[in-house]
């Protein structure tokens, strides 16, 4: 073989490797950056409502996930609940007493009179940063698409209602581009989920704490047989009420504690 | 003195935990109250007494009403607060909500407010006043076919008469949208062979997506079944369903055992004119070989528990029960615990009765032979409260009676022995957290120890310096007083195991055999002078002690001296009447014989709780020194003193078993109370020469007796 026609060999070679290493580049770029490549070729059909939905609804699973594991708050301390830890659980959390007094043999006093109304206010605070965020890159996704875009924000509402968890951004969004114009008014996302059966039997049981001092789990069986309604006696008298609905997976969990009865007579006065 | 119940003294109770969502707690400092604006009360026991802390909140929006609220917290939520109980708040009434096919038992605020989320305007119905007569109104309602009818179409759904109303509209009172009148089909809905589950239970839809009638796998073909709109609560031409399940009949009820599933999540197969794969599932249990329906609960046999059942009609415990549940050393041991399981759609869940005993599982059979389950609250404290054998004894109630020692350490009248001379124990001793130091049990189990006296008449000639010396039945003999402290007292007359203790006036024997036990005998023996027992007292290990049978005409206080032989005692030898005889008999003892004595005070302080020499849950025996008995010797006078301040002490009973300790001398480490010769005995003081003869004699003003004299306790020598 000549020095030229080898060294025209060894060219081929080093091409070759170049185009190779360029492949393999396009390849883990591609691999990095994928998803958001696809993001932004989907943002370009989505239209608004569906845009606030796949930005939202997973924060909004979640939270409401957080809250019903949590007795109802999203924030719950060691003064104001007791460590659960259920079984397929990697780590506890802290279940709020929704009824407690830290007293034997008296009656717990009601520590959330309107459950469902709390619950409905707490995912609403814990998701407001990111229904701002949402909109806030909806609207700039639109205007880099060169719409003239125009946002009328209201008041968003949760609502825990039968079979679902609504939720109404009462938002109002304009685009205009060119001559035509639309407007978005039904922002509004709905979980299925059986929470409000749930919150309403545990109001139940606490109406039946504060007045007994117990529940019957198996009451509530013959109302809704996928609704697993367990009691967790724990130390000084404490209990955790897990309920899980058997059909949707979902867990609201609370604890308690009344007419508690101490170890012996309590306090011994001699 | 130990006061039962609750004794927490709460100086403060604050309105809001300082760092803390907690509302209405009480606290020993008021540091840890949240300050100004929330309200701090002091000098107070709980929160409980405070009426801010538990008045009810209404929710003026939506209607709801919630009890023992906190004022401020209400008024944070948005609430109206108010101090009374929501039964005397006119919005907190339910009245009956008619909303479409449905009635609900709701205040009216909520009532309202579901016509509001529903578009409906329903009907608010306040005179009636009860939920029943409510629910009753559902199959009151109207309920038919509702055609719009169009030039090209006859669109049809399922509606009140209500709620059917405009041009072109025509109710069918009763109907399916699938009937036919005559030859004409009312709608241009038709039978199909989908189904739904809706309440439970299986349903056919007709094409229009309408819920026709229960699904019934042979009435599919019936014309009858696609016409008139059967309740599938009170109709006889719906198809029933057993607790087994049915691939046939939608019917499923889960009360009844049943739920509407698909028919791959059962064992049942494919069923027919059924495209949904619809069908009745079980929702049953099984637990240990044992098949339970869904809803069914009972109790877990766990080790050191008894499975406790009552009657469920009248909550009484079953006899059988209570007479094995005094079993004190298998059941309700150290680390037992109950637990309550339950039958939730097909899977068992487990249900703690809580810690300590506090709570106790019981069941019983309702009326269609499911076992139903509770853990019920082991009210163990009120049992020191009750006094009395029947009220003790009342089969509702965890208690169990105990013959012997009272807990005020009161020794009641002959008459009044059966319903008062005992203890009320409970009948599930308590847990308590022994392995502490503190712990509340000590203070508990102290209330189960007992302290006797036993007294022995002897002559000069005795050795009262070494007792061991005695013959074999001597002690016995010559005991005089608390004979039944006494090792061995009686043993001859013991009680059978599971014989209870009959009183004199339950028992009329003339010797041993028929339903006469030998302790029976002693009964009568000891209750009645005169009465031969078989062999003469001597032989037996039995006072031979005139003082241990009778006293002084008419005063207990006051006994007898001087030996008995033969097989009676008489307290009235020679003559007297019969009255004479009775007044001088003294009451009996409130334990006959030794084992009497010792069954007695250890099943009373083994129901105590976690006292005594027991047994816990991983087979280990607790300490042997939880349960012992001391005698101490001590030589006294004639004046009841001691007559040498040196006391003998020896362990005879130890961890449930009867020993022979060593005999050791301690200087008195007890109490022992000088008895006054005359105030207590009622002797009178005598030459210390001649004790016997009695003869009178001066005493000291402390009722002491004079020096060179000695206390003549028993004058009935004379």
């Amino acid at each position: 073989m000549s020095e030229k026609k080898r060294l025209k060999k060894r060219g081929q070679v080093t091409i070759f490797i170049i185009i190779a290493i360029l492949i393999i580049a396009l390849g883990v770029l591609i691999y990095m950056f994928y998803p958001k490549i696809v993001s932004q070729m989907e943002t370009e059909t989505k239209n608004p409502s569906t845009f606030i939905q796949e930005c939202m609804e997973e924060t909004i699973q979640d939270t409401v996930d957080i809250i019903s594991l949590q007795g109802g708050s999203y924030v719950v301390n060691e003064s104001g609940g007791r460590f659960y830890k259920g079984e397929d659980e990697d780590e506890g959390t802290y279940v709020r007493y929704l009824c407690y007094t830290n007293e034997d043999f008296i009656s717990c006093i009601n520590q959330e009179p309107f459950l469902t109304e709390h619950i409905e206010l707490e995912i609403l605070n814990v998701i407001s940063l990111d229904i701002e965020s949402c909109f806030n890159s909806l609207v700039k996704s639109y205007e880099d698409k060169g719409y003239e875009v125009d946002l009328k924000k209201g008041n968003p509402e949760v609502q825990i209602i039968p079979y679902s968890i609504s939720t109404n951004f009462n938002h109002t969004l304009t685009l205009v581009k060119g001559d035509s114009s639309e407007r978005y008014k039904n922002f509004e996302i709905n979980l299925n989920s059986n929470l409000y059966d749930m919150l309403e039997v545990s109001k139940n049981i606490i109406i039946w704490e504060i007045n007994v001092g117990d529940s019957l789990p198996e009451a509530y069986m013959n109302y809704n047989p996928y609704l697993k309604v367990e009691k967790h006696k724990k130390e000084n008298d404490i209990k955790v009420y897990v309920l899980t609905d058997e059909k949707t997976q979902e867990i609201f969990r609370f604890a308690t504690r009344s007419f508690a009865a101490p170890i012996g007579f309590g306090e011994i006065i001699l | 003195m130990i006061i039962f119940g609750n004794a927490l003294v709460s100086a403060v109770c604050c309105e809001k935990l300082k760092n803390s969502d907690m509302w209405c707690q009480s606290v020993s400092n008021q540091n840890q109250c949240e300050g100004n604006p929330y309200f701090i009360w002091k000098n107070i026991q709980t929160c409980d007494s405070v009426p801010e802390c538990s008045g009810t909140c209404v929710n003026a929006n939506s209607g709801e009403c919630s009890e023992n609220t906190a004022k401020t917290q209400c008024g944070k939520s948005g609430g109206v607060w108010s101090e009374k109980s929501p039964g005397e708040i006119d919005e907190c009434q339910e009245v009956c909500c008619l909303l479409g096919q449905d009635a609900y038992f709701i205040n009216p605020t909520e009532c309202k407010a579901m016509f509001t989320q529903n578009n409906i305007q329903g009907i608010i119905r306040e005179d009636i006043t009860s939920r029943e007569n409510c629910e009753e109104m559902r199959s009151n309602l109207k309920v038919g076919a509702c055609v719009v009818s169009t030039l090209t179409e006859k669109i049809c759904n399922i509606s009140t008469s209500l709620d059917c109303t405009g041009k072109d509209v025509k109710f069918y009172d009763g109907f399916l949208c699938t009937a036919s009148i005559g030859t004409t089909r009312i709608s241009d809905c038709a039978k199909s062979e989908n189904t739904i589950c809706k309440d439970n239970k299986v349903y056919y839809k007709d094409t229009c997506g309408n819920i026709a009638n229960v699904y019934d796998s042979i009435k599919y073909s019936s014309s009858d079944y696609w016409t008139y709109i059967k309740d599938p609560y009170n109709s006889n031409d719906v198809c029933t369903v057993s607790s087994l399940g049915s691939k046939s009949c939608g019917n499923c009820d889960p009360t009844e055992n049943t739920v509407c599933k698909d028919y791959k999540d059962t064992t049942l197969s494919k069923p027919s004119n059924n495209l949904g794969g619809l069908v009745c599932g079980d929702l049953s249990c099984k637990y240990e070989g044992k098949i339970y329906e869904h809803g069914e609960s009972w109790c877990e046999g766990t080790n050191g528990t008894f499975e406790i059942e009552r009657d469920l009609t009248t909550s009484n415990i079953f006899k059988s029960n209570i007479t094995a549940l005094k079993n004190v050393n298998k059941y309700n041991i150290p680390g037992s615990k109950y637990y309550k399981l339950v039958c939730s759609s097909g899977e068992v869940l487990v249900e703690e009765c809580g810690d300590y005993r506090n709570s106790v599982c019981i069941q019983g059979k309702n009326e269609v032979g499911n076992m139903e389950a509770s853990c019920t609250f082991n009210n163990w404290r009120t049992c020191f409260q009750i006094d009395t054998k029947t009220e003790c004894e009342d089969p509702t109630a965890l208690c169990k009676w105990i013959p012997g020692y009272r807990w005020d350490s009161q020794i009641v009248s002959e008459e009044k022995r059966k319903e008062r001379q005992g203890s009320c124990s409970p009948l599930v001793a308590p847990g308590f957290d022994f392995w502490k130091g503190n712990s509340q049990g000590n203070g508990i189990c102290s209330m189960g120890s007992a302290q006797e006296y036993a007294m022995f008449e002897t002559g000069i000639w005795s050795n009262r310096d070494n007792m061991d010396e005695w013959h074999d039945n001597t002690l016995a003999n010559d005991c005089i007083n608390g004979c039944y402290a006494l090792p061995g007292y009686a043993e001859e007359f013991n009680q059978k195991a599971g014989e209870e203790k009959q009183y004199p006036e339950e028992i009329n024997c003339v010797g041993v055999g028929g339903q006469c036990s030998m302790y029976d005998i002693l009964t009568e023996f000891y209750d009645e002078s005169e009465f031969n027992l078989p062999a003469s007292i001597g032989s037996y290990h039995l006072s031979d002690r005139r003082g241990q049978y009778c006293n002084k005409d008419g005063d207990q206080t006051h006994w007898l001296t001087g030996a008995i032989t033969g097989e009676s005692y008489d307290c009235t030898p020679g003559a007297g009447s019969e009255a004479k005889d009775e007044r001088k008999e003294r009451d009996y003892p409130i334990y006959l014989t030794n084992q009497e004595w010792l069954n007695g005070i250890t099943e009373r302080a083994r129901s105590l709780g976690d006292c005594g020499y027991k047994v816990s849950i991983n087979g280990k025996y607790s300490d042997p020194e939880t349960e012992i008995i001391t005698a101490i010797f001590q030589k006294m006078s004639q004046k009841g003193a001691v007559k040498e301040n040196i006391t003998v002490e020896q362990i005879i009973y130890k961890g449930g078993k009867a020993i022979q300790g060593e005999l050791y001398e301690t200087t008195l480490p007890y109490t022992t109370t000088i008895y006054s010769c005359v105030s207590d005995y009622k002797g009178i003081c005598t030459s210390a020469d001649t004790p016997s003869l009695c003869e009178g004699g001066e005493q000291n003003a402390d009722a002491t007796c004079p020096e060179k004299t000695v206390c003549c306790v028993y004058p009935e020598l004379i």
